[in-house]
């Protein structure tokens, strides 16, 4: 160590970054962290993988009906894979939200980030976001690797065969529920004491979030495209209240109280 | 500076911390000690504004940490005994993320972390991840965290702990420059030898309660309250024992034959004698029991003298001399602060 060089003045004050700033930061440090996890890596490429492979099995027969019915079955069973293939690569780093606060907490890099200046409201939404964030991004990449299959495997004439309302709809439930998933699972995060049990109530969620997107998806075309798009915007309303309302209520003064 | 009055924390049922007054001034190492469960993080958290008080008041370089936290985070620096790093990325990305959260120009943070990497001897590893890191190594980055701001105030918990011999003397070393540089700076310790190499000031903590606090010397000489002397001479003493203890300070003199160097304690050296006594003022009575020895004629080989050691005083705290230290202590804090509001 080097001893003699040192010329450190105690009591330098800098100015403070904004909220918008800090919140920004530790946002694209949680992103930089979930895009390195090699294992979320390996797990959304495999989805996406299976993906493909289930729409050469299961997509390709159905297209090969020419009948007015047989068209309308495959458009269903596109919208429906659009669901399937939107979330799926998303789910891997909704799991990896549930590590956001907890398992900081657990490898010891949380204290260092609660002790800067920065507030409490920057620092979760900074984390909720950072973990919002690349869910979102393989979401939108499984739908765009699965809009270019369809093309390059069976024609971009193909694609007129979605049906348009029911699969904007779908495009915006999927956002919706990456949303709700990964702030559902960030929250808990951020009132366990350990990863293990993040990931546990995590779990949990998924499965009754699947679910409830199977249950939705099979109502929604009975109740018609009104009441699915009420229900995605209910969707967007409880994971925004659910951000809003932890935000505002997380105090790290309760995360050091729990160690 | 750092001070504290009557501060109290308070989990349900469970008060963590009691009534702890301290005063930690500019350029001055305060080491707390205490066993696992005493306080001691509790109390830095408190200090270090990421948990409220239950009662009682601190400031932390000027500002109040109950109504200034974020004031008081942004003039601290805080190390534990978890490095707690991103150990996927390297030092300069690390350094520059809590740089930029500090506020620190983009300039100044490239500076500040040139600065930190080669005060801490990291410079070479700077394009590597952490993660690869050795312990002692990550502490270093953690330090060179806590110091990316320059704190005026630095809360060191455990920075040793883990480390090699060699890497914890370096943080020991570093920990002292920090000093120079007139930081207040509060060190949690198991290690008795660390905290008394380099506090200025200990505190022990039991229970939540301070109970002892003053310079590792004085802390000594409350346990006993006597300097052990032994004079070595060269052939017998011409003076009996009788003639030294009319010395007035001189308690419990003795003649004992020097044991052999390496032997086992029954072997004696023959011929070498050593006077032992016990004495509450060692720097008046030291000079007139020479001085009769010398008008005696005896030959002194050698004169040392030996106070408590401070892991006597940790001892003596955390047992029932804990009681009578403390009650010590109750009655000196409110002659430096006031122990209640």
């Amino acid at each position: 160590m080097n001893t003699e060089t040192q010329s450190y003045t105690a009591h330098t004050t800098y100015n403070k970054a904004s909220a918008q700033q800090i919140t920004w930061l530790i946002a694209r440090r949680q992103i930089g962290e979930a895009v390195r996890d090699r294992s979320t890596l390996i797990m959304s490429g495999f989805f996406l993988a299976f993906q493909t492979v289930l729409v050469l099995i299961s997509v390709g027969p159905a297209l090969g009906d020419h009948t007015q019915n047989g068209l309308s079955n495959a458009g269903g069973l596109l919208a429906f894979f659009l669901l399937f293939v939107g979330l799926m690569p998303a789910t891997p780093a909704i799991g990896i939200a549930s590590g956001v606060f907890a398992g900081d907490k657990e490898r010891g890099s949380l204290t260092p980030l609660l002790v800067t200046p920065a507030s409490n409201t920057a620092i979760f939404t900074g984390k909720v976001l950072g973990a919002i964030l690349p869910a979102l991004a393989y979401a939108a990449i499984g739908i765009l690797v699965y809009f270019a299959e369809i093309s390059l495997l069976y024609g971009p004439d193909k694609l007129a065969l979605f049906p348009i309302g029911f699969s904007v709809l779908i495009v915006l439930l999927i956002p919706a529920i990456v949303l709700f998933g990964t702030a559902l699972a960030s929250v808990i995060s951020s009132r366990v004491r350990t990863f293990q049990s993040a990931q546990n109530y995590s779990s949990i969620i998924l499965v009754v979030l699947w679910l409830g997107l199977g249950a939705l998806f099979f109502l929604a075309r009975a109740w018609g495209l009104w009441a699915f798009a009420s229900a995605v915007i209910g969707v967007y309303v409880i994971a925004v209240l659910l951000i809003v309302v932890s935000a505002a209520t997380w105090r790290r003064e309760e995360v050091m109280a729990r160690q | 500076m750092i001070e504290t009055y009557g501060l109290t924390r308070r989990f349900g049922t469970l008060t963590a911390v009691s009534q702890v007054s301290l005063r930690v001034p500019d350029g001055t190492i305060l080491a707390l000690l205490g066993p696992n469960g005493a306080g001691k993080t509790t109390t830095i958290r408190m200090l270090a504004g990421l948990l409220a008080p239950s009662e009682g008041d601190a400031t932390v370089a000027g500002y109040d940490i109950e109504r200034e936290p974020d004031a008081v985070r942004a003039c601290v620096g805080l190390v534990t005994d978890t490095p707690g790093l991103f150990e996927q990325i390297k030092v300069p990305a690390y350094l520059d993320f809590f740089g930029s959260i500090y506020g620190i120009s983009a300039a100044e943070r490239t500076r500040r972390i040139d600065e930190l990497l080669e005060f801490f001897d990291l410079e070479e590893h700077r394009n590597e991840k952490m993660a690869g890191f050795s312990k002692g190594m990550k502490q270093k980055v953690a330090l060179a965290r806590a110091l990316i701001h320059e704190p005026a105030v630095l809360f060191l918990d455990e920075p040793t702990s883990g480390l090699d011999p060699l890497a914890a003397r370096a943080v020991r070393e570093l920990i002292v420059g920090l000093k120079q540089a007139s930081r207040s700076i509060i060190l949690c310790t198991h290690d008795l030898d660390e905290a008394e190499r380099l506090a200025d000031e200990v505190a022990i903590i039991r229970q939540g309660r301070i109970v002892a606090h003053d310079t590792p010397a004085a802390l000594r000489r409350q346990v006993t309250g006597e300097t052990q002397v032994m004079i070595e001479f060269a052939d017998d003493c011409p003076l009996p024992v009788e003639a030294l203890a009319t010395i007035d300070g001189v308690n419990s003199p003795h003649f004992r034959e020097k044991k052999a160097t390496g032997s086992l304690s029954s072997v004696t050296q023959p011929g070498a004698l050593i006077l032992e006594y016990h004495t509450p003022r060692p720097k008046l009575v030291n000079p007139q029991v020479l001085s009769r020895l010398s008008a005696a004629g005896a030959q002194v080989v050698s004169v040392t003298s030996e106070t408590s050691s401070l892991e006597d005083v940790y001892a003596s705290a955390m047992g029932d001399g804990g009681a009578a230290i403390a009650d010590q202590e109750q009655t000196k804090v409110p002659s430096v602060v006031p122990e209640e509001k």
